[in-house]
């Protein structure tokens, strides 16, 4: 199937600025990618590179094993992008650019019109695309924005904050459009500044900060710990929050106005024990509230540098 | 990817934006420009050449239409083609197109054809109309007349590259139309009525009076002043210096703004 994207000690600079700085990361085949980082920390910088839209200025690209670089043509067939926040030329409708990206990328007017159908489909347009882009919603326009990156089935995506804009409701979509794109089988690169949302659906994570590689790795190795606050009727008295630091997976247990605030060395299992564990020694428990782990280890990995 | 490939790429850019252009304001607008120069053009004396033949007779009521050629060309060239390669990197639009299969030349070919094309098609209706009028007032078109087509066609190349040119630098598309409109229309206009003594040989807006005169036969005319050499008081553009300098800015504008295309940064 394909879709493999290797990034080897990558660097470009603008006017003397650095803006990545031997970056390197490689996304597995089928995997579902965040790139992630503060502003400013070469993310869509990087992924202009990997999709032909600058040139680096040393180091290398391979998309399924073909440098992008020198064999722009084969590397970038089998990608699809959706890169900074496009717009559609206004005064065409959606289904006739579909066909006409189609078209350009080699296919007849028969298919390139079927391929138009298909992918509009998938996104959800296929009632709406016959009126001019000029009518559209900003969901209705990242939607098409999306479908084109489907033209041809590639077999690599790669997404630069493809939800930047839309309503909680439009992201949602968005994200169920995405997995059920990675379940069938394509790899996903994807760029977001919406950690929770990054979180729900990849299973890889880049971290980049100030242009460098800070962190890659599976989504279960970048989350080591997860934190989760505790409202009980009552209060926390010394003894029993003794007791809870010394629980199995506790790393750090504060005591709250509600309640307490634990760092666990685990996931839902552990919370789920904790839990328990605390019913059990009387605790009236009434709320439980989960942080963001993902967010949690970004700022412990960026030192703090601000989305 | 083979010729044929690149040929056909070409082809559906060229179709798609051509059929942009022509179904938009950006049809309209010249067409329009160019019915109303005709109609002014018919306006001053036409009308009384009604039934003289003669190929004299035919040439003066030509004068005006083939005089005011140039202005209608310059003026579709200008909304046909300025804003081309500046609306990629303004609206964004780019970030869709320059990842697709086609190389940047490959579309810079399409979208040259694209504003060539419509404009080609402008340029044929006014000669045209023009020769219509002569056709029905005066019973003929001279032949001469015909000359002016290919002419007009080589000046419209030249338009056609040095609004490309301001396309692909400009940052902003009305910016580039606004250059392109005031260089190429308001500055011709200017310097036929207000009549400065001496305008560049080299440039295309001088040049482009070929149009008029190779038709109407205007040639300069030589004196011998009194120290043995020849003088005029008045220079009229000559058929092969004005190719040469047309197909110079055709070459080199077009030429330039393929380069800017290609290399030009999101």
């Amino acid at each position: 199937m394909g879709g493999t994207l290797a990034v080897e000690d990558v660097v470009k600079r603008f006017r003397g600025f650095t803006a990545v700085d031997h970056v390197s990361f490689t996304v597995e085949e089928g995997s579902f990618t965040a790139l992630l980082g503060p502003n400013g920390s070469g993310k869509s910088t990087t992924l202009k590179m990997c999709t032909n839209l600058f040139q680096p200025d040393s180091g290398s690209i391979l998309v399924n094993g073909k440098d992008v670089r020198e064999c722009t043509v084969a590397a970038m067939s089998g990608v699809g992008c959706v890169i900074e926040t496009p717009e559609i030329y206004p005064d065409v409708t959606g289904r006739r650019y579909l066909e006409y990206l189609a078209k350009v990328s080699g296919m007849t007017s028969e298919s390139a019109a079927s391929e138009a159908e298909r992918v509009l489909g998938t996104v959800g347009m296929s009632d709406r695309a016959d009126g001019k882009v000029r009518g559209y919603s900003k969901g209705m326009r990242q939607r098409v924005v999306l479908a084109q990156s489907l033209l041809g089935d590639p077999s690599l995506l790669i997404l630069d904050e493809p939800t930047s804009g839309l309503d909680p409701q439009g992201s949602a979509e968005f994200g169920r459009i995405l997995a059920d794109l990675n379940r069938q089988g394509k790899t996903i690169l994807m760029s977001s500044h919406l950690l929770h949302e990054v979180e729900g659906l990849c299973d890889s994570v880049v971290i980049i900060n100030h242009g460098r590689t800070a962190a890659q790795g599976a989504l279960s190795d970048i989350i080591r710990t997860s934190r989760i606050t505790v409202s009980v009727i009552g209060g926390v008295s010394m003894e029993a929050l003794d007791s809870i630091r010394g629980m199995a997976g506790v790393v750090e247990a504060v005591a709250t106005d509600e309640g307490l605030a634990v760092r666990l060395d685990g996931g839902q299992d552990r919370q789920a024990d904790l839990i328990r564990d605390m019913i059990s020694m009387g605790f009236r428990i009434y709320a439980v509230r989960k942080e963001d782990p993902l967010e949690e280890a970004f700022m412990e990995i960026t030192g703090g540098d601000s989305e | 990817m083979t010729r044929t490939d690149v040929l056909r790429q070409v082809a559906v850019i060229t179709g798609f934006e051509a059929r942009r252009k022509m179904l938009s304001w950006r049809m309209f607008f010249p067409m329009l420009c160019a019915v109303i120069i005709c109609a002014l053009a018919y306006s001053t004396g036409s009308a009384e050449m009604r039934g003289y033949s003669g190929t004299a007779e035919m040439l003066n009521l030509l004068r005006p239409f083939v005089a005011s050629a140039s202005l209608v060309i310059a003026i579709s060239a200008t909304v046909m083609s300025s804003e081309s390669l500046s609306e990629e990197f303004e609206r964004g639009s780019g970030y869709i197109t320059f990842t697709k299969p086609p190389s940047r030349n490959v579309l810079f070919a399409g979208k040259f054809l694209s504003g060539f094309i419509p404009s080609l098609i402008v340029l044929f209706t006014y000669y045209a109309i023009s020769f219509g009028v002569c056709l029905v007032l005066t019973g003929g078109v001279p032949g001469r007349a015909f000359a002016a087509i290919p002419l007009a066609v080589l000046y419209l190349l030249a338009v056609t590259g040095v609004c490309l040119l301001f396309s692909s630098v400009a940052p902003r598309s009305s910016m580039a139309m606004m250059v392109s409109f005031l260089l190429l229309v308001v500055l011709q206009i200017f310097m036929l009525n207000v009549g400065f003594d001496s305008e560049p040989w080299a440039s295309l807006g001088y040049q482009s009076g070929i149009l008029g005169d190779y038709v109407l036969g205007n040639q300069t005319e030589y004196t011998m002043s009194s120290s043995g050499s020849l003088v005029s008081d008045e220079f009229e553009p000559d058929v092969r210096i004005a190719c040469a300098v047309m197909s110079v800015y055709a070459v080199f504008s077009t030429a330039f703004a393929a380069f800017v295309f290609r290399y030009r940064n999101m």
